[in-house]
């Protein structure tokens, strides 16, 4: 079945029971992952997934249903189950409608035909490759891990004539390694490209391989100390989804949840940090000239030289700002095209580029006194409110003069995120596809590192 | 008609070299209503139905998933999973043979969930928004309730048969305060397995009205001190510690592989005498509640700590083929989509003797935890983290001020050596693992009070 066709009839069906307006989001998918366990290939998987998510406007009132799709009937019934559930509820003062067709939007792609066409046992073999490369024997091993692609195409249709389509594809890994003995050290590595030939095995092996080797050097820090600290790019990605990317969602905004409520137009970060969200970045794992309500997409300066420009909208957000939407209403993902349609709309950088700086990471730490270099922390969250946060250190490495002096693990790193960004020693040139970002290495100002007594 | 394809699919897996497969076909309706500042947001039904087909050949899995419920699309699926099992290079023990469980098992509930009205359910989360909206600092109010009915039909190699439904409801609230310059956030969740029964004799004005009040109090809570200190964890806190770090790292899975800190301390003592910690997927009202596996494993009472001393693992078929014992009902997947690995159900620490006035009345300095915000499993070192909603600091034995949240950490098997205090009353908070980033299961976890020595910080 294509998916214009589980559209189209979702549409009719929403209009049959009694829709005024009616929107469905379909999206096709064929998924290949292998994972590893233990250091071999334990488990290789070919996934298809076809499902819809219906949205009506009826008598004012807006009802949603999902449905995973195998017959044009069960897309049938998810329509009638949405204007059911309109019936029930009161008025939305809010919502008007969905989205108008936009013209002259060129056709962009960022999907790899080689992830289409990519076989179980060519998906096997580059697991096989990475592990191969990253273990050691008798040394360094990869307990755990996946390697995923996926080719997806979504459309969103509605009845103001809109039809949309994204044609995407995923590249997604994720390993850890570990190494043998009594007091074993563990290193994790991320990989999130549209494309195959970005992958490189052999790099990916052998950072894993050096990883997990320096967390075994790693030793239990003592006593409290407040020393400038460098957050790599898989970990920064996480602190700044969990604080400005729902800083700058404009529901936060709306809900007065935000910390940025009011503050458009002043200082936010320091003058050293520009934030982007570019959706047509042919690098990002979600960009497409449409969102997923069928929105266009467009380049936006959230962030310059420290002052905030702009928030992200989706359409219903919009309305109730009485602002035109952004192309921000998502329902993807940067890891996993399974069951996209049972995700709510949810507003998202499409991908939010952070500027790079002109130095390396090497340059950065020769030009440190005193500092550490974060590896890898337990779970890099980062309370969105109030911003503040408290990491355990799996791994970093603390600096003098210019050199790594040691290697420290149970500990906590604390500090607040919303100041952090205001107190940014330097941005580092390492920019880096991580989820939904693209971004460097950033150098931020004291931290607080505490551990036992 | 459904098990007869289900079985025409195992046998496929078996004439493709499958020497133990299983094919589980499951549907998944859920509802989700959320009300924010008074207006419903969101009221979603969602449907899944799929078919997973998984076959091992030597100690690899092929998998293969399909949303048609159509004899010929469920076969090749069945093809397809054989051939990628042979695919992997993964060496393992063959299952043991074993009579597999048959028969059709509902959900013991007394209000089922699809005989209520979804008027009754809005008007449910109606009044746990609008009470929070009385108290005058709250600048964002939440509700929200969600209900799931999940059947599994399976078969195996071994002959099972299986059908069951699992049913599980939630209720919660979030109230965020602001005084202008600050802005604090509390929550309050009602979940389980069971009907509907559960929220008919809940309060819903009187859960928002005091999770609104207490969003307000947080407003002048203090930074909490930092550095190692006598801590007091709540039963969330507790049930961090449980799942995240002894949980994860019972896991057989772990075992196996040599990748957590628990491998090879059976029979050794592992924390203060007055620790002990289950995982039961047998509780009925629990949110982690299983009547069987997705392999079709009845659920069990599996004891991980008895009085500070280990006693094993949580398994599934195949990690019991590896270690020699028994399956624990412990092989979890999310959803047809899937695959199965080792994953807790209920987590806990059994509740002590201990009255929690008695407890802090015992600290000269230290802090009692109130409410988790998440936590992170670390089964390789044994690391404790997790993230507190917010705290009280004990002071010559009496609770003073309140604090905002922070984070606490340390080695686990550190902290439970130090536990000197367990409380006498067991609480479990549901919720979902996922295990790496992805694969999310329901579960619970909890505990009683109990006091140890951690480090904390952040805030």
């Amino acid at each position: 079945m294509r998916p214009e066709d589980v559209a189209s009839v979702a549409i009719q069906a929403a209009k049959v029971a009694g829709a005024d307006q009616a929107e469905a989001f379909v999206v096709s998918s064929r998924s290949v992952s292998a994972y590893v366990d233990d250091s071999r290939v334990k488990s290789v998987e070919e996934k298809s997934d076809l499902g819809v998510a219906v949205r009506v406007i009826v008598g004012g009132r807006l009802g949603q249903a999902s449905s995973s799709v195998s017959s044009l009937q069960q897309a049938q019934a998810c329509s009638r189950t949405a204007v059911q559930t309109a019936s029930l509820i009161p008025v939305d003062k809010v919502f008007k409608g969905f989205a108008w067709p936009a013209k002259g939007r060129s056709r962009f792609k960022a999907n790899d035909p080689a992830v289409a066409s990519l076989t179980v046992e060519e998906a096997a073999e580059r697991l096989k490759h990475i592990i191969g490369t990253a273990i050691e024997p008798r040394k360094v091993k990869v307990p755990n891990g996946v390697l995923r692609v996926a080719d997806l195409e979504s459309v969103v249709a509605n009845t103001n004539e809109l039809l949309t389509r994204r044609e995407a594809s995923l590249v997604f890994v994720m390993l850890s390694a570990m190494t043998h003995g009594t007091s074993p050290g563990e290193g994790t590595e991320f990989f999130f490209s549209p494309y195959l030939k970005e992958l490189d095995e052999e790099k990916l092996g052998s950072s894993l391989r050096a990883k997990a080797k320096a967390s075994a050097q790693a030793k239990s820090f003592k006593g409290r100390t407040k020393l400038p600290v460098m957050l790599p790019p898989h970990e920064l990605s996480e602190m700044l989804q969990g604080s400005i990317h729902f800083a700058l969602s404009a529901e936060n905004v709306n809900r007065r949840r935000s910390p940025l409520v009011g503050k458009l137009g002043e200082k936010v970060t320091a003058k050293c940090l520009s934030l982007t969200d570019d959706p047509l970045d042919r690098r990002g794992m979600l960009s497409s000239p449409f969102d997923d309500e069928g929105t266009p997409t467009k380049r936006k300066t959230l962030v310059k030289d420290g002052v905030l420009k702009g928030f992200l909208y989706d359409l219903y957000n919009a309305q109730l700002s009485e602002v035109e939407p952004t192309g921000n209403g998502l329902r993807r993902s940067t890891s996993d095209a399974l069951s996209n349609y049972q995700q709510g709309i949810g507003i998202a950088p499409v991908c939010l580029v952070v500027r790079p700086g002109s130095k390396s990471v090497e340059d950065l730490i020769e030009d440190m006194d005193h500092g550490l270099l974060v590896e890898k922390t337990a779970s890099p969250d980062v309370h969105p409110i109030t911003g503040d946060f408290g990491l355990e250190v799996r791994c970093a490495h603390l600096v003098e003069k210019g050199e790594v002096k040691s290697t420290v693990k149970h500990c906590l790193l604390s500090g607040n995120m919303f100041q952090a960004l205001n107190q940014i020693r330097a941005v580092a040139n390492d920019d880096t596809v991580s989820r939904n970002l693209i971004l460097p290495s950033v150098l931020f100002e004291d931290f607080e590192l505490i551990g036992s007594e | 008609m459904m098990q007869d394809i289900l079985q025409k699919a195992v046998d496929r897996m078996l004439s493709g070299k499958a020497d133990f497969c299983d094919v589980r076909f499951q549907s998944l309706r859920r509802l989700n209503v959320v009300m924010v500042d008074g207006a419903v947001r969101n009221l979603t039904e969602d449907a899944i139905e799929g078919v997973c087909l998984r076959a091992r050949h030597d100690g690899s899995w092929g998998y293969a998933s399909t949303n048609s419920s159509e004899r010929g699309a469920i076969l090749e699926a069945a093809s397809k999973a054989a051939k990628n099992a042979r695919l992997g290079t993964a060496k393992g023990k063959r299952i043991p043979e074993m009579r597999g469980e048959r028969g059709s098992h509902r959900a013991r509930v007394k209000l089922h969930p699809s005989k209520v009205p979804l008027e009754e359910k809005l008007s449910l989360v109606k009044d746990l928004d609008q009470a929070q909206r009385e108290v005058k600092s709250v600048v964002n109010s939440n509700a929200a309730y969600a209900e799931s009915i999940k059947t599994t039909m399976l078969a195996n190699s071994f002959n099972a048969a299986l059908e069951w439904e699992e049913v599980r409801g939630r209720l919660n609230c979030m109230s965020i305060a602001s005084n202008g310059s600050r802005t604090e956030v509390y929550y309050d969740i009602e979940d389980g397995s069971g009907g509907y029964e559960m929220f008919k004799s809940l309060d819903t004005s009187k859960m928002g009205l005091a999770c609104a009040k207490e969003a307000e109090r947080m407003l002048s809570s203090k930074k909490c001190p930092s550095g190692e200190t006598t801590c007091i964890t709540d039963p969330m806190i507790s049930g961090l510690l449980a799942h995240e770090v002894m949980g994860h790292a019972s896991e057989a899975d772990e075992i196996v592989k040599k990748r957590s800190f628990l491998s090879d301390v059976v029979g050794k003592r592992v924390a203060s005498d007055l620790v002990t910690m289950v995982d039961d997927g047998t509780l009925q009202s629990a949110h982690g509640y299983i009547p069987f596996d997705d392999e079709g494993t009845r659920s069990s009472r599996t004891v991980i700590i008895d009085n500070g001393r280990y006693q094993g693992y949580m398994q599934s078929l195949e990690t019991a083929a590896d270690m020699g014992v028994k399956p624990t009902g412990n092989g979890r997947a999310q959803d047809p989509h899937r695959r199965v690995f080792v994953r807790m159900t209920n987590t806990f620490f059994e509740a002590g003797d201990w009255k929690l006035e008695e407890m802090i009345e015992g600290v000269k300095h230290g802090v009692l935890t109130d409410r988790s915000i998440s936590g992170m499993e670390d089964p390789v070192g044994g690391g404790f983290e997790a993230k507190v909603l917010r705290g009280f600091l004990i002071e010559g034995g009496e609770v003073t001020d309140m604090l905002r949240g922070f984070t606490l950490t340390g080695k686990a098997l550190e902290i439970l050596k130090t536990t000197d205090a367990v409380g006498n009353k067991l609480e479990l908070d549901g919720g979902t693992c996922g295990k790496g980033v992805e694969d999310l299961v329901p579960v619970s976890s909890g505990g009683p009070h109990c006091r140890s020595r951690i480090i904390l910080g952040g805030g």
